[in-house]
């Protein structure tokens, strides 16, 4: 089984991010992975991740966005959360601004987990009250402990 | 022409491969094609087992659409995906409305009353896949 709060790490948590546009946003949580020491190669997870984002809108409304790639880059399953006050363009169908950022990056051959990653993440995140959680949370801690709970 | 497509699927009714049709269509058109699946809406006091039943659906549902998005960026399409509450034929032509869909693509779900979603869409045209797509 497949665990959120497994699969990112306190210093995966960026509370206050610093960029305001989508791929500064995704180059931010990238640099956040990589110097977790996470990923393997920097420059293959930003073309994995950007040609999706090229291709899908991500932002999947409620003011959430899930940037997501299955790559070569990596050879585990890993998230990193960023969180911004004044929301971010990921062309969402609803036209909002996306606040809370969920990157996933999975290895190629790992596409069950990527899978049940991604609709286990989109289900915690449809709930108002996790949303709200998130949105209010003071500490990467607090933000690992919800997630937690939210399994 | 068709600038973005609505698709509705019922997780537990359809089979991957039966929608390649569809991402042949979309493909075609070049068009964006926005998959969206229906929960019903939950009891005022559900029971446990109520709850239970919601919940593996909706795991169920977003591991449906996330598979369908993995093959569609496998085919370069531009794919969006949306889980909303509600009775189907009413959440579909809702959704059509607001998102401003030129075509209604489904399958021939028993659940789904084509008749009743006709009615409701309006002008937007109603496409029903068999089963062999």
């Amino acid at each position: 089984m497949i665990s959120i709060s497994e699969a990112i790490r306190e210093e995966g948590i960026v509370l206050d991010l610093k960029a305001q546009e989508k791929v500064a946003v995704i180059k931010e949580l990238v640099s956040v992975m990589v110097d977790l020491g996470l990923i393997q190669d920097e420059e293959t997870f930003l073309v994995d991740i950007l040609k999706r984002e090229n291709l899908e809108s991500t932002g999947i409304g409620l003011g959430v966005a899930i940037p997501h790639a299955r790559t070569t880059a990596t050879s585990e399953l890993l998230l990193a959360f960023g969180r911004s006050a004044k929301g971010v363009d990921f062309n969402s169908l609803d036209g909002k601004p996306s606040h809370l950022i969920f990157l996933i990056a999975a290895p190629e051959e790992k596409k069950s987990h990527y899978i049940m990653a991604l609709a286990r993440l989109s289900k915690i995140l449809r709930k108002e009250e996790m949303r709200t959680r998130l949105s209010k949370a003071a500490t990467p801690a607090e933000v690992m402990e919800i997630l937690k709970e939210a399994e | 022409m068709y600038r973005r497509v609505l698709c509705y699927v019922e997780a537990d009714e359809t089979r991957l491969e039966e929608l390649e049709g569809l991402l042949d269509l979309a493909s075609q058109l070049q068009s964006r094609l926005i998959v969206l699946a229906v929960l019903p809406e939950e009891p005022e006091e559900p029971t446990k087992e109520e709850k239970e039943k919601r919940d593996l659906l909706e795991d169920r549902i977003w591991n449906f659409l996330y598979q369908i998005e993995d093959v569609a960026f496998g085919r370069e399409l531009k794919i969006s995906l949306m889980l909303e509450e509600g009775k189907p034929e009413e959440t579909i032509a809702s959704v059509v409305k607001s998102y401003e869909a030129d075509l209604c693509v489904t399958f021939p779900y028993k659940e789904l009353d084509a008749e009743l979603l006709l009615q409701k869409l309006g002008p937007t045209p109603l496409l029903i896949f068999n089963q062999e797509g």
